[in-house]
């Protein structure tokens, strides 16, 4: 199956269970957890279920393309159940038989994963998914989200749609990975990792990143004071962004560290309070 | 003949998603603590608890259990003899009615006497309830006792450390159905999550056992980690290898598996070019493998991986390259952060130091470097080392921390030291530096070794002390449970290595030192801080001393002395022990003892004897005692011949003392003279009290 194939089915699955496919959030984010259809709708008091792939980017981890299991940019295959379902966990098991993994025929764990995002203040007990030895989802009971204790838990299911595949596909490398017939993950991808790793960790502009983290937190602290919750949350997304590039740059010492995910905290837990407030009760 | 009883068993499964493996252990224990204290609490008589756990599935079985709570006696006081009875010893109106009240029958009640006179008691025995009825009780407290660290809410109302899916409860091979934890019990369990996922009608207990054996689960711990263990030690002996295992690994994966599999894999030799530990830690750490190594102790290219499955030919070999292919490119990956490491010498790595915090009020791990090169570089000194192995010892404080700024120590926190020390030898490091940057965080803890090397000794010191003072000059202070920066243990690891190594240190002056080097402590603070540290240091010296020697008395009273010295304070106590039972030890405790007890009322700041003031022929003569046999007893104890220096302390002092008390009036009215003979009194208590062992602390058993 190959990989466009696979994400059509994911989605199929969870349309048919009754999950509402959006599509991926347009701005720079780490993770699923950053859209709006995780981070604002866990939020909200009503029922939410949803499927999205969102192609997330962690400039630390980018290996130049050498690694056949690490980029720094990659996809994800979000799913959020709200409240969670008593038979959540089947649901998940099941999805997987869907897309054509016999779970009989591996060694499928349940880790524990006490997972939580310090810069959305968000945390969740649940676990990371090991098929044979790899990670390839984080199940996660979503407990809090932007320091806002969740009256319905809701359960995230991150597939990681390059693992899956290459064990679908039987392949070792990622960028081997068949995307359609006759093109593969590489054709893609592979350029633009090695560029991009080079950007991240040679060539970004440190002072203008230092200035461009100024610049969008003053702005979201701005459209936080009028309200406008989800320009103020998309200027925190990037502010986000902009402190990975940073840390990919070494441009933030370990002592730093600390202050500048407190800062992008600070507005995303405002964010999620004035959400909560409009929303939630 | 032997009543027939008939056997009653509970058993009750709690089923949820997976459960923390780190967490089922501690459910085992308490489960079977607390069924027994709810069951004594509830009254109800049993035969015996069996707790089984798998990741899946808690299960407590309780077995003869009596069918009915032990009925409960309750003693009642009823109305005074005097109101109970009329005077032709009829019961009265008020008698009648506390009977009445209590259904207690006349004929047994009692008179018994009480602080307030003579009352009519009786017994009740108060109904006992069938077991039946108060088993939801009984199991609904036994669920909700189970504590953990973090608890999680899964829509249901009910909070526990994963989401709990069914509960089975049956009593007398019966299902017990009632609400709890937001489901409705039943006689339903499951079996294997993914070999066997339909639900299952247990029948009776024996159909339960009989059932989760046949697909696929363990329910038995100990039997699930003796088959890993025969798996590992079979691989082992398969390539000729050490017949060692990570003990955690082998807990964590039985607590993994419902019914542990195996496969034996391999990977490329290419990949033993990085450090053995980053190997180890890397397959463990990532896909909780088991490293095999060869018998001279070095990781060979092959492993063994623990499934919650059983599987073979094509599906095993399918799995095997699965895991064989994750585990290459973690590999790759410790490859890419070794070159990355290594492009420069470890030495280049100190400056970046700077970037990291020791404590935000304290500065840098690169100040904190400083300072430990200026302790290590004292206590050398103070060690007599000469000034090649010094030199040594201090570029090895330099480059102790370095590799806190290395990739392969972001990756992995726990191989800090280990990495530093591989580094080092690439970097054409001395081997006794490589050695003590290897060494010295240990002892790690109570019960690890302490570093092999003058060098690991030496910084592992100097770093352990420095930890101490900095924490404890901002006011971070252990207490109680609170100590999150283990000084405890810090201070364990000074005074283990100071006294396994025999290192003869003047912790006054080290102390001093390592206060010195801290910018924020102010003089008078420096002082305090000091008499904190070493009290904090005291403690644990207690610690050890008490376990390897008993004699906390004795102990106590020989640190009070003087506790500048550890390997001194040993010496003492080991000679003071040779002669507790003498007595010369006696009278020796006597005379320390009487001295003190006479200076407890004394001012602080007595002037010097002055020879002039002695009035009387005793104290004149007690006075020249003490002028004539002073430095000889000194001299005695400075070579630490102490038993000795007792002999000769008693020797001259004991008769004349007892004397002294006895014939002369110390507390007298002129101030000069009565200070003057507390000073005598005072110069005899402290040459033996200072500097051997304050006795006046040692209770004393005259034969």
């Amino acid at each position: 199956m190959n990989f466009q194939d696979l994400i059509s089915k994911l989605e199929t699955y969870w349309k048919s269970k009754g999950c509402v496919i959006v599509y991926p959030y347009d701005i720079e984010v780490g993770a699923g957890t950053f859209h709006t259809a995780t981070f604002l709708k866990c939020l909200d008091k009503n029922r939410w279920n949803t499927a999205f792939v969102q192609p997330s980017r962690r400039p630390t981890d980018g290996r130049y393309g050498d690694n056949p299991l690490r980029t720094q940019f990659y996809y994800q295959y979000q799913v959020i159940l709200k409240p969670s379902p008593d038979n959540v966990k089947q649901l998940y098991q099941d999805s997987l038989e869907y897309i054509g993994i016999n779970l009989k025929k591996h060694d499928f764990k349940f880790i524990e994963d006490d997972w939580s995002s310090p810069t959305l203040g968000a945390k969740g007990l649940g676990w990371e998914i090991w098929l044979d030895g790899l990670e390839i989802t984080q199940f996660t009971y979503m407990q809090q989200m932007g320091g806002v204790e969740l009256k319905d838990v809701a359960c995230e299911l991150t597939y990681g749609l390059e693992r899956i595949a290459m064990v679908l596909q039987d392949k070792y490398d990622l960028f081997d990975l068949e995307w359609a017939d006759g093109v593969t993950y590489g054709d893609l991808q592979k350029d633009r990792e090695k560029e991009s790793c080079a950007y991240n960790f040679e060539k970004a502009d440190i002072d203008m990143y230092l200035n461009l983290f100024k610049l969008y937190e003053g702005e979201a602290a701005k459209l936080i004071d009028e309200g406008l919750i989800i320009p103020a949350y998309e200027c925190t997304l990037k502010v986000s962004h902009i402190f990975n590039v940073l840390d990919a740059r070494k441009a933030i010492s370990q002592s730093e560290r600390p202050t500048f995910i407190a800062r992008v905290r600070r507005l995303a837990n405002k964010c999620a309070q004035m959400y909560y407030e409009k929303n939630g009760k | 003949m032997a009543n027939k009883k008939i056997i009653n068993n509970i058993l009750f499964e709690v089923g949820t998603e997976p459960l923390p493996a780190s967490f089922i252990y501690s459910a085992m224990k308490q489960l079977k603590k607390n069924a027994q204290e709810l069951l004594k609490a509830h009254n109800i008589t049993y035969g015996e608890i069996e707790t089984f756990d798998t990741y899946r599935r808690l299960v407590v079985y309780i077995k003869n259990v009596d069918e009915l709570q032990k009925a409960k006696e309750i003693e009642l006081r009823g109305p005074s003899k005097e109101i109970a009875y009329d005077d032709n010893n009829k019961p009265t109106k008020a008698l009648l009615g506390f009977l009445n009240k209590t259904g207690i029958k006349q004929i047994d009640i009692q008179i018994k006497k009480t602080p307030q006179g003579d009352y009519v008691f009786g017994t009740k025995k108060k109904e006992a309830n069938k077991v039946s009825n108060i088993l939801p009780k009984v199991i609904e407290e036994l669920l909700n006792s189970v504590s953990c660290d973090k608890n999680m809410h899964w829509n249901k109302g009910y909070t526990f450390v994963r989401p709990i899916r069914w509960i089975m409860v049956l009593w007398k091979q019966k299902p017990v159905v009632f609400k709890l934890a937001g489901l409705e019990t039943s006689n339903i369990t499951y079996g294997h999550q993914i070999l066997s996922p339909k639900a299952h009608n247990v029948k009776s207990e024996k159909d339960y056992f009989l059932y989760l054996k046949r697909n696929y689960v363990e329910l038995d711990f100990l039997s699930r980690r003796q088959n890993i263990e025969k798996a590992i030690n079979a691989l082992a002996m398969k390539y000729k290898g050490e017949l060692s295992y990570d003990v955690d690994l082998l807990d964590e994966l039985t607590n993994l598996c419902e019914f542990p599999g195996f496969i034996a894999g391999s990977f490329h030799k290419k990949y033993l070019s990085v450090p053995g530990e980053v190997l180890i830690t890397s397959m463990k750490k990532g896909q909780k493998l088991f490293a095999i190594k060869d018998k001279s102790n070095k990781v060979m290219p092959v492993f063994l991986a623990v499934i919650d499955n059983h599987v073979s030919g094509k599906v095993e070999k399918n799995i095997c390259e699965n895991y064989e292919k994750v585990l290459e490119a973690k590999l790759k990956d410790s490859e890419f952060f070794l070159s990355q490491d290594t492009r420069e010498p470890l030495v280049k790595k100190v400056d970046k130091l700077k970037n990291i915090i020791f404590q935000k009020d304290i500065g840098s791990m690169y100040e904190k470097t400083e300072r430990l090169v200026n302790i290590s570089d004292f206590i050398a000194h103070h060690l007599g080392l000469n000034k090649e192995k010094t030199e040594k010892v201090k570029r090895c404080a330099y480059l102790s921390k370095a590799d806190l700024v290395t990739d392969m120590v972001g990756e992995f926190p726990a191989l800090q030291g280990v990495i530093g020390s591989r580094y080092a030898l690439k970097s054409k490091e001395e081997p006794l530096v490589c050695e003590g940057i290897l060494e010295h965080y240990q002892p790690k803890s109570q019960d690890d070794d302490i570093p092999k090397s003058i060098a690991g000794c030496i910084v592992s010191l100097a770093d352990k002390l420095d930890n101490i003072t900095a924490y404890f000059s901002v006011g971070l202070i252990p207490s109680g449970s609170y100590d999150p920066y283990a000084l405890r243990r810090s201070a364990l690891g000074v005074v283990r290595i100071i006294l396994n190594k025999k290192l003869s240190v003047s912790m006054n002056l080290l102390i001093d030192k390592s206060i010195s080097l801290i910018s924020v402590v102010n003089q008078i603070k420096a002082s305090e801080l000091k008499a904190q540290v070493i009290d904090f240091l005291n403690q644990r010296l207690r610690q050890i001393l008490s376990q390897d020697e008993g004699e906390l008395e004795l102990i106590e009273s020989v640190i009070i002395a003087n506790c500048d010295n550890y390997l001194d304070i040993v010496e003492r106590i080991k000679q003071l022990k040779k002669i507790r039972q003498s007595k010369d030890f006696f009278e020796c405790s006597k005379i320390v003892e009487r001295t003190s007890n006479i200076l407890k009322k004394a001012p602080s700041n007595l002037p010097s004897v002055n020879k002039k003031l002695f009035k009387e022929d005793l104290e004149k003569q007690l006075g020249d005692i003490f002028e004539k046999n002073h430095k000889d007893i000194l001299g005695l104890i400075n070579k630490g011949k102490y038993i000795q220096a007792t002999e000769k302390y008693v020797c001259a002092f004991s008769q004349p003392v007892h004397v002294f008390f006895d014939k002369i009036m110390v507390n007298v009215d002129n101030v000069k003279i009565r200070n003057n003979r507390l000073s005598l009194m005072k110069d005899i208590n402290q040459l033996y009290a200072t500097h051997v062992a304050d006795l006046s602390k040692i209770s004393i058993n005259q034969n």
